[in-house]
């Protein structure tokens, strides 16, 4: 997966702003319902299953590419 | 027009909107100054409805809704040419008068489809927030089959059921976006489907009621009330409208 297409799902995902890019602080999106959205999501494309805490540490969506790893998205 | 359960301007979109009480509400909420998009299968049927509208920015949406991998196209399609939606009323639904030893997973699979999953698909398209307009209300057509029941309703009532406590999970997860979601659960309707039955099954239908057999007009009420700001604090909810029916 790209990962301006991830950032694309994860605009939908959290409903984040639509100009929303790799710096965008995304901590406060992350309720409890939030957290569930985002780990299904990358459960769905990277196979990965990350726990509630694991997430909690996410603070934008850079941060959360590089806890996915860089090298499993395709640019 | 009178302002109490006003729909001034609202775009609604209604599921089973070709007969009964879809067709119903369609006409009540065009009357409350709603612009409707008619979402049903057969073309023929959603232009009987449209032809019975009052006047308004009313669309006819052919789909069949339990293709699933089209509901978020055809949500999109009636937001390009509605507008951001405000009100949803899920009316599309079959019937199965089937005893639970003859059932089969195909046939609960049936019924979950059209009566639960689509409705809730449509509603999580909706809900988007690029679809939603900032206030917006929910409306699920139940059954008071899904609280009492009667032999041979397994898969029907189990399905109606499910929208009952589907609709309250619903309910607190879109409640901070202004959104509310609200089942109504009718009792039996005096629609052309009723005409099929002999006339001494209908008569002892009429008797378990103790008002009588109701009218989509007595469910379209309902329906335009929980999609009005009038009932603004309800959410989660399920109005029982059955003519007194579930009470024995």
């Amino acid at each position: 997966m790209k990962k301006s297409e991830f950032i694309e799902e994860l605009i939908d995902t959290l409903e984040l702003e639509d100009n929303s890019d790799e710096n965008t602080e995304i901590a406060e999106y992350l309720d409890s319902l939030g957290i569930l959205s985002l780990i299904a999501l990358i459960d769905q494309h990277f196979n990965k299953r990350y726990s509630a805490e694991d997430i909690r540490k996410v603070t934008s969506v850079k941060s959360l590419i590089s806890m996915i790893g860089i090298d499993k998205f395709e640019d | 027009m009178n302002k109490f359960c006003s729909l001034e301007d609202k775009n609604i979109v209604i599921t089973g909107a070709s007969s009964g009480i879809g067709r119903q509400c369609a006409i009540a909420c065009s009357q409350r100054g709603a612009n409707v998009a008619l979402v049903a299968r057969n073309k023929e049927r959603l232009d009987e409805t449209f032809a019975q509208l009052d006047t308004g920015n009313h669309v006819i949406i052919e789909q069949n809704i339990t293709s699933f991998d089209q509901l978020e196209s055809m949500i999109e399609t009636i937001v390009e040419q509605m507008g951001s939606i405000c009100g949803f009323v899920h009316c599309a639904g079959v019937e199965l008068t089937l005893p639970f030893r003859n059932m089969n997973p195909e046939k609960y699979r049936e019924l979950f489809d059209i009566n639960v999953i689509s409705g809730f698909e449509i509603a999580k398209y909706i809900t988007k927030k690029r679809n939603i307009d900032e206030v917006a209300s929910l409306v699920f057509i139940s059954s008071v089959m899904g609280l009492v029941t009667q032999p041979g309703l397994i898969g029907y009532s189990t399905s109606k059921g499910a929208l009952i406590s589907g609709v309250r999970t619903l309910a607190v997860e879109v409640a901070k976006k202004q959104i509310r979601a609200n089942c109504i659960s009718p009792g039996y309707i005096d629609t052309p489907l009723l005409k099929n039955i002999p006339e001494e099954k209908k008569q002892e239908l009429a008797d378990k009621h103790p008002l009588g057999l109701g009218n989509p007009e007595d469910v379209a009420n309902a329906v335009v009330f929980l999609l009005s700001d009038q009932s603004r604090w309800i959410t989660g909810s399920n109005i029982i409208v059955d003519g007194g029916y579930s009470l024995s």
